[in-house]
């Protein structure tokens, strides 16, 4: 292996990516707007549903309650008397559920008794479906309460829970939706960049005027490698910087740490995409793969958005082999709580194995002959 | 003419299924997504493990802690000795809950006193720790009620067009939408990209294709590949995984045809901008990720700011989202449809016509 050969490797790689704008867009314009969009985009806090509100009673208890539901943030209610009204608006997707406040709802009450609310929604959104259900309730809990209704009917209750969440106490979930951005940030400069330098080569035919040379496979790769890991270095750098400063998310780990997790991953991310783009030998072919086998797997199956232990157990052999599993884990831990040691070093060791394993393979399929 | 443009869409089709590679990338990750989507997606949380501190050491907590095992939700539960190790449990992400039952609790009990158990959760992954959080504490003040008591439901709650909340309605017909998307997006933004790449655009300039003629070649293709796609995965919903669809198919196809056409538009919007397939691969994700992100499918579209509100009504997809899941779950209406349908046909026009604009300036 010849340090000039590599350097000079670095170099005209280095060139190609200056000159194609397009890279430097991917390295750095792409971070910022997948962070945009996840800080804004994405919520798992709702408020103002829209809502049908339908006043089959005229009682003061039903005018009351209907004004709980009206002037509270988590709907935003159109009212009317007859639920025919809003039949359609569900179905057309103009409201997500509608509240049936029933006839004789206030009398009943007055004889204390409790005739039930009727809550339709739109199954058709599960997830705002479940909020309506949670919110409905919580709207008429607390309504029950203030107007002592069917106070004497409550059983007593000595018992009572006192809930605290830890790390995140005001439930933003911007604060660890931003650090698993940054994971798939990660896979995408990694993976996708490199996935498209080799097989490139191939499709234009520079690979031959490669292979007439008397570098080998390991300068090759390394040649490639390098100028890619300070680019993902450096857009680390400024994505975290833009999600610490701008977001507001609070840092509570270590700058080292949080560099040397970068960095091992980049090394997973870089081989998985010299990998594939070794074996595909096509732009197209390449660019499909890598979204499926990092993009899509960092999305869905690496635990930032749906939970793991959830999952069928099929697919929760599979999350063990996707190394953004492993980094989110870190970065969550790094962001929210600090270095915790017993989250961090077996991770990286994890994406340290993942990362030897890509590299080799990606050694051993690289071919140095034309077919 | 008919000719000139059957050529082209030939020569399209052969480029793209020539290759073997090629052929399985078209035809292989639209059913695997599809099943990793499908399965993988579940905002259920099960088998939580959960932590208990117990410093009572009677009847009642121990009572109360056999609750918690025998709850189909929580799975894997630790006995944990003292606040480090609770500390740690959480810390090391052992588990997202942990339970502390203070030392006087069995005596509070029996008294009838008032006594306080401490649910700490793991904010790293909030929206499943509120839910273990959800469950717990319904355990805990079922605790004391006697198992007869009938207490009146203060609300009757009726899920229309999926009874039960099955994920699943939701994802597969979001998911029809989304895949035909990004390939309709993705293979002519590739097919012009590589033909400038390897100079053969040219080729096609001095050809005697029209401006229509390009235009209707370049889309065709896309289209075929994009219907049998669609096709297969509507299928593979209605077939394997039991979706019920209640629309109308004929319209259905039809919005899928016009849906289609946007995307296809974008994707040869993209290419007019680009010199190399890794730029139009670029130009995709940058299209695509945003579609995706503003389309509702994440988080309903009022939920957004408004300057993203603004910006998803040129997103194709949030309109075609509401057609998929009406006309699968909630048997839509012509009018229903149409009022979705008007937004992207007038995408379509945009983005065809720049594209067309675009073909014509560079043939002139």
């Amino acid at each position: 292996m010849k340090f000039s050969h590599i350097r000079a490797l670095v170099e005209k790689e280095f060139y190609q990516i200056i000159r194609d704008p397009s890279s430097i867009l991917i390295a750095f314009v792409l971070p910022i707007m997948l962070i945009i969009l996840f800080a804004y985009a994405i919520s798992l806090d709702i408020s103002k549903i829209k809502i049908g509100l339908v006043l089959e009673d005229d009682s003061n208890y039903a005018q009351t309650l209907a004004g709980a539901y009206i002037s509270n943030s988590y709907f935003d209610a159109k009212v009317a008397r007859d639920r025919r009204a809003f039949e359609s608006d569900l179905v057309s997707g103009h409201i997500r559920g509608i509240i049936i406040i029933p006839r004789d709802f206030g009398k009943t009450l007055e004889q204390d008794k409790l005739k039930s609310m009727e809550v339709i929604t739109d199954g058709s959104e599960p997830n705002t479906a479940n909020f309506i259900q949670n919110y409905a309730l919580a709207v008429w809990n607390n309504w029950s309460s203030q107007q002592s209704v069917l106070s004497g009917r409550q059983p007593a209750d000595n018992l009572s829970v006192e809930s605290r969440i830890w790390y995140n106490p005001e439930l933003e979930s911007r604060h660890f939706l931003l650090p698993a951005a940054l994971a798939l940030i990660m896979t995408l400069i990694g993976s996708l960049l490199t996935g498209l330098v080799v097989s490139r080569e191939w499709e234009r035919g520079t690979m031959e005027a490669l292979l007439s040379t008397t570098i080998t496979r390991g300068e090759f790769l390394l040649g490639k490698l390098i100028p890619y890991f300070f680019l993902g270095v450096l857009s680390i750098i400024l994505s975290s910087c833009i999600i610490i400063w701008v977001f507001q998310t609070p840092f509570r780990g270590s700058v080292l740490s949080l560099m040397i997790c970068g960095s091992v991953f980049l090394f997973t991310a870089l081989g998985m995409g010299l990998l594939i783009s070794t074996l595909a030998k096509n732009q197209f072919v390449a660019c499909q793969v890598t979204f499926i086998t990092a993009f899509m797997p960092t999305l869905l199956l690496s635990g930032f958005i749906f939970e793991i232990n959830s999952m069928p157990l099929v697919l929760r052999m599979i999350t063990h082999i996707i190394p953004a599993k492993y980094l989110i884990a870190c970065l969550q831990s790094i962001f929210m709580v600090g270095d915790v040691m017993a989250i961090l070093i077996p991770n990286i060791c994890y994406m340290a194995i993942v990362a030897a394993i890509f590299l080799t393979l990606t050694l051993a399929k690289t071919r140095t002959r034309l077919e | 003419m008919w000719n000139r443009i059957r050529t082209l869409i030939i020569k399209e089709l052969r480029i793209l299924l020539r290759d073997k590679k090629t052929r399985i990338i078209i035809m292989v990750p639209p059913i695997m997504q599809l099943f990793l989507f499908t399965f993988a997606c579940t905002l259920e949380v099960k088998n939580i493990s959960l932590g208990i501190l117990n410093y009572d050491s009677g009847y009642e907590s121990r009572e109360l802690i056999r609750r918690f095992e025998y709850s189909p939700y929580f799975k894997k539960i630790t006995f944990l000795k003292n606040l480090e190790e609770r500390q740690d449990f959480l810390d090391s992400q052992k588990g997202i809950i942990t339970l502390t039952i203070p030392n006087d609790f069995s005596r509070c009990i029996g008294n009838g006193d008032q006594t306080k158990i401490q649910l700490l959760t793991d904010g790293r992954k909030s929206s499943s720790s509120q839910i273990a959080s959800g469950y717990a504490s319904s355990i805990i003040s079922t605790y004391l009620q006697p198992e007869n008591a009938i207490q009146a439901e203060p609300m009757r709650v009726r899920n229309w067009f999926n009874p039960n909340l099955d994920y699943r309605y939701f994802t597969l017909p979001s998911l029809v939408g989304i895949l035909c998307m990004i390939m309709g997006i993705m293979i002519p933004a590739l097919s012009i990209a590589r033909e400038r790449e390897f100079n053969t655009y040219d080729q096609i300039l001095v050809s005697p294709l029209s401006t229509l003629e390009l235009l209707i070649g370049k889309t065709v293709p896309s289209l075929i590949i994009g219907l049998f796609q669609a096709t297969l995965m509507i299928c593979a919903a209605v077939f394997i995984f039991r979706i019920p669809f209640t629309g109308n198919l004929f319209l259905f196809y039809l919005s899928i045809i016009i849906f289609m056409i946007s995307v296809i538009g974008i994707g040869l919007f993209i290419s007019s901008l680009c010199r190399t397939q890794q730029q139009a691969i670029l130009g995709v994700f940058v299209v695509c990720v945003p579609a995706v992100l503003l389309s509702g499918y994440a988080t309903p579209v009022e939920n957004m700011p408004q300057c993203f509100q603004y910006l998803s009504t040129v997103d194709p997809l949030r309109f075609f989202l509401v057609i998929s899941r009406g006309v699968f779950l909630k048997s839509m209406t012509f009018s229903n449809i149409m009022e979705n349908l008007i937004p992207i046909i007038g995408i379509a026009f945009f983005t065809l016509g720049f594209a067309g604009w675009f073909f014509k300036k560079k043939l002139d």
